[in-house]
């Protein structure tokens, strides 16, 4: 078996105020889950931003299987990016970047 | 599967209209609006009428029950002193029991075993989570989390809401349930706290406003004469 198993997870980012950019997202990911979660957590959760439009908002998003609840808690509970106010809407979770999109 | 959030704050039509617009493109099949306009507003999705009782002493909170049951689909109080907190529990006309952030409420083990009795559930709001950062979001968290194992331990149903201002306050409902597993609930019982609890309170109080109805297990069935 694997030793890093990773999942996918496909989103849509609802905003109110200026559009958000990818960097701006992914940092904003990564600040809250290490204030919930804690430094050796956020390292362990081998989070990445794969790709998000920052027109219609979706995107997804890749993690460690084992810590995708606190990822996406940690970004579920984001309230606003730099001006912007953000409601993080998870949509579908997946083992393969394939069966993610298909659909 | 049917999501309900019973708690949105909305004063306008326009407000009612754009929350439950927000709902519906979450993935919500209904919403519990506070305030009087929701009549007026055209929605997308299925609205009812919420009431949050504000008595703090026995006898102003059953005056305020009596005045308001038959009006509102939803009834809330927030969890205050012993002999309001557990009238509320037992007494079973009272919906929700929710969680206040500050001053002296707190649940109770044996007020939990009281509204395990009579179906009345435990209310998290989840917008402080949202606001706040740092040591004050842990105090939050721990408030919270203390509420949920007493409440789970007692048997009492908890409801996870929104308290959205605004649709940008909205969470889906697997973000819902995501928030509910942080706070200490099994996934199951997260997901029951917005879809199968808000359901049976939804469906046992509209069975109760009918005008048939008189208590639980006894209605008038035929022709009234």
């Amino acid at each position: 078996m694997k030793a890093n198993r990773k999942r996918y997870i496909s989103f849509r980012l609802h905003q109110d105020g200026p559009p958000i950019s990818p960097r701006q997202l992914s940092n904003a990911i990564w600040k809250s889950m290490l204030s919930l979660f804690g430094e050796v957590t956020t390292a362990e959760a081998r989070f990445f931003l794969n790709e998000f439009d920052e027109e219609n908002g979706l995107g997804y998003l890749q993690c460690n299987a084992d810590l995708l609840h606190q990822v996406v808690s940690s970004a579920v509970l984001l309230e606003s990016i730099e001006k912007t106010k953000v409601s993080f809407e998870p949509r579908k979770t997946s083992g393969t970047i394939k069966a993610l999109l298909k659909d | 599967m049917r999501y309900i959030d019973l708690n949105i704050n909305a004063d306008t039509p326009q407000a009612i209209q754009s929350l439950s617009s927000m709902g519906g493109a979450l993935g919500y099949s209904g919403l519990a609006a506070k305030g009087q306009s929701y009549h007026e507003a055209p929605v997308q999705i299925e609205l009812f009428s919420r009431a949050d009782l504000t008595a703090k002493r026995l006898a102003g909170l059953k005056k305020e029950v009596s005045r308001t049951r038959k009006r509102h689909l939803v009834l809330a109080t927030p969890l205050g002193g012993v002999d309001t907190t557990n009238w509320a529990a037992e007494e079973g006309t009272i919906d929700l029991l929710t969680l206040p952030l500050t001053g002296n409420g707190r649940l109770r083990t044996s007020t939990a075993r009281l509204a395990a009795g009579s179906n009345t559930a435990l209310e998290i709001v989840i917008h402080p989570l949202l606001i706040t950062k740092g040591l004050e979001r842990s105090r939050v968290l721990k408030t919270m989390t203390d509420a949920i194992k007493i409440a789970v331990q007692g048997e009492m149903k908890v409801v996870l809401t929104s308290g959205a201002l605004q649709p940008i306050h909205m969470r889906s409902p697997y973000a819902m349930i995501h928030i509910g597993m942080l706070l200490g609930l099994e996934r199951l019982e997260s997901i029951e706290s917005i879809s199968q609890t808000p359901h049976e309170i939804i469906e046992r109080n509209i069975k109760r406003l009918d005008d048939n109805y008189i208590l639980p297990g006894l209605e008038v069935v035929g022709d009234r004469r």
